[in-house]
């Protein structure tokens, strides 16, 4: 009788061992299924870390990678005097952040750094950023600080100079050739994926719905 | 065919082609100015060109005078890098269209003489290689319209 039972017990670990093994497995399976499914973003396997930057956004403000924790962060690089590229992309971004917000889930922060600080001062990006969404940060650097941020993120931009123009006039008078990409942070301030041109809203409303919603 | 009859034809063919009228080939739509954010004298006119005839049409000029300074642009992704310049001039081939669109080719206007606000309308003078101009008067719309279009 004694022997029954512990033939028993051994029995009953084995079955409860196989069970849980199939467990493991069929909740792997059921985890894999539901793999963050995005469409236009480019998702770093490990999110990178960035070393410390500050840039201002305001003469008083500053913005630095604490104000990267606790939400994700939507960043692009331009500059207001880029008639084309940039309020594109502002006015996509503003139709992502809607849609976004219209899902009941929280919106990303959304960031414009001018790489233009020559031009680009703080009172004219305050004006000219919240024209897109009021919502929307508009910030800019000391050269070295905006190079070094834009070097991390794989984020290029050159001065471009008219020939053709007096030194006085090309003081005014330039454009600024820059990267068109879409810079995502997580919520723990890290690098963690990038959306390439060109942008489509739906498209990137959609995948920042389901990167928010997965790791909620 | 002989020489002299080639050379008539050649002749009035190419009398023929001197007489295409642009205004006739090319159809202008969907053409609109983007509105000035705060503080800025600069923006981009978009519009749509198609050319119905059998020859070419090469636009040369963009002129307007709601601007110090009008320009045809081009964007160009190179390898992730937006560089955006001048363009001497345009090809609309034979029964094609071109489109200026964000992200390819616009009409730059600088130093603006007033803010562009939406519901205004500014002139704008599109000059062909065959010397003829389309005066069009396009209205000023809001640069979210453009993407919620598409």
């Amino acid at each position: 009788m004694k022997q029954i039972n512990s033939k028993r017990i051994v029995w009953i670990i084995i079955a409860t061992v196989i069970a849980f093994a199939v467990g493991l497995k069929l909740g792997a399976l059921v985890a894999n299924s539901q793999k963050l499914q995005v469409k236009a973003a480019t998702i770093f396997e490990k999110p990178r870390v960035i070393s410390p930057f500050k840039l201002q956004t305001t003469a008083a403000k500053e913005f630095t990678q604490k104000d990267l924790l606790g939400h994700w962060t939507l960043m692009f690089f331009g500059f207001t005097n880029c008639p084309d590229i940039c309020p594109t992309t502002l006015s996509i971004l503003n139709q992502v952040y809607q849609t976004v917000e219209k899902k009941g889930i929280k919106p990303p922060q959304v960031v414009f750094v001018s790489v233009d600080p020559g031009r680009d001062h703080l009172d004219k990006l305050a004006s000219y950023v919240p024209y897109f969404n009021p919502n929307f940060i508009g910030a800019t650097g000391a050269p070295n600080e905006l190079k070094s941020l834009a070097q991390q993120l794989g984020v290029m931009y050159q001065r471009i100079d008219d020939p053709k123009l007096t030194p006085e006039q090309q003081k005014k008078s330039y454009l600024v050739d820059h990267s068109g990409t879409i810079v995502v942070f997580n919520p723990q301030g890290q690098y963690f994926a990038v959306f390439s041109m060109p942008h489509q809203a739906p498209e990137i409303a959609q995948d920042m719905i389901n990167i928010t919603q997965h790791y909620e | 065919m002989n020489l002299a009859r080639f050379i008539t034809v050649l002749f009035f063919s190419s009398f023929l082609t001197a007489y295409a009228a642009v205004k006739e080939d090319i159809t202008v739509s969907n053409a609109y100015v983007r509105a000035t954010p705060p503080g800025k004298t600069m923006t981009a006119a978009f519009l749509k060109l198609e050319n119905t005839s059998d020859q070419e049409h090469r636009l040369i000029a963009v002129d307007s005078s709601a601007a110090g300074t009008t320009e045809l642009h081009q964007t160009v992704n190179e390898q992730g890098l937006l560089k955006m310049r001048p363009v001497t001039e345009m090809t609309i081939a034979a029964h094609s269209t071109q489109e200026l669109q964000p992200g390819g080719y616009h009409i730059m206007l600088v130093d603006l003489k007033q803010p562009l606000k939406i519901g205004q309308t500014i002139p704008l003078t599109l000059s062909f290689a065959s010397g003829e101009k389309l005066t069009l008067k396009i209205p000023v719309k809001s640069v979210i319209a453009d993407v919620d279009n598409q």
